[in-house]
């Protein structure tokens, strides 16, 4: 699946003294990935490719994924991040492409969860 | 610096079972996603938790004098990055227990955060599991809600 193990973890810390944790976490995490996103494009036009820079990203771009149970998308990241340290800018920009579908068939599943 | 320091180094003096209890408390010092799922679990362990998102803004909390059983970060934080600002507290006499939090688990990362004087790292997200016998070390008293009577 999209989620993993975390997600229900988020589901068990929903309670009546915070009735939309889940949905105010996952509404954090859009707000966040969009700007990573959108960073990791623009870093990726540059050449040569900043490799430093763009696992910095992914690095935090891992932690907030792991953080909500993007399990695919977390997997993505881990590859992106290994195609960094090798320099492998082809590889890099494969995983992105990826990565971006895996995201976007996420938030397809959180926005069927919400309703 | 004082009001720098953490409490007591974990002798439980402060909450004890049948008293008045004192909450242990955290400092997490993360990204907003991050930072709001780890303050709700250390909330759901009933400590209570606050949070910045960058180290400026935890080092002004603590010289205006509070004082944390536990401080959480992560490695990436903007500006100042989490091991350097490990480093920084430990230098402002801060000696309360703290964890290093990464995205991803490598060997240089949990070297660096032992090397800046954190406890103990662990990989995002962090559980209940690993929370549990720190906040037991801190505090020999402390039970998480589940298990009390």
């Amino acid at each position: 699946g999209y989620l993993d193990d975390q997600f229900v973890q988020l589901e068990e810390l929903q309670d009546h003294a915070n009735p939309n944790f889940v949905e105010e976490v996952v509404a954090l995490f859009y707000k966040d990935s969009s700007r990573l996103l959108l960073n990791i494009d623009q870093a990726l036009e540059k050449k040569p490719l900043e490799f430093t820079k763009l696992d910095g990203y992914m690095h935090q771009f891992k932690g907030s994924s792991s953080s909500i149970g993007a399990k695919k998308v977390k997997a993505e990241c881990t590859l992106f991040r290994d195609y960094c340290r090798a320099g492998n800018a082809e590889g890099c920009m494969r995983t992105f492409q990826q990565l971006k579908k895996e995201y976007a068939t996420l938030r397809k599943k959180l926005e069927a969860y919400f309703q | 610096m004082e009001g720098a320091t953490g409490n007591n180094g974990g002798k439980g003096e402060h909450s004890k079972q049948g008293d008045s209890v004192r909450k242990l408390t955290a400092l997490v010092m993360d990204d907003p996603i991050c930072q709001r799922v780890e303050r709700a679990l250390l909330m759901s362990l009933d400590v209570e938790a606050h949070g910045v998102d960058n180290a400026h803004d935890a080092f002004k909390l603590l010289s205006e004098g509070r004082s944390f059983d536990l401080i959480i970060l992560c490695s990436i934080l903007p500006g100042i990055n989490g091991f350097m600002a490990t480093r920084m507290l430990r230098a402002m006499g801060v000696q309360c227990k703290i964890l290093g939090l990464c995205g991803l688990t490598v060997e240089q990362g949990r070297q660096a955060f032992l090397d800046a004087g954190a406890d103990g790292y662990y990989e995002k997200p962090i559980k209940a599991a690993q929370l549990i016998p720190i906040l037991k070390e801190i505090d020999p008293n402390y039970q998480p809600p589940n298990s009390r009577a």
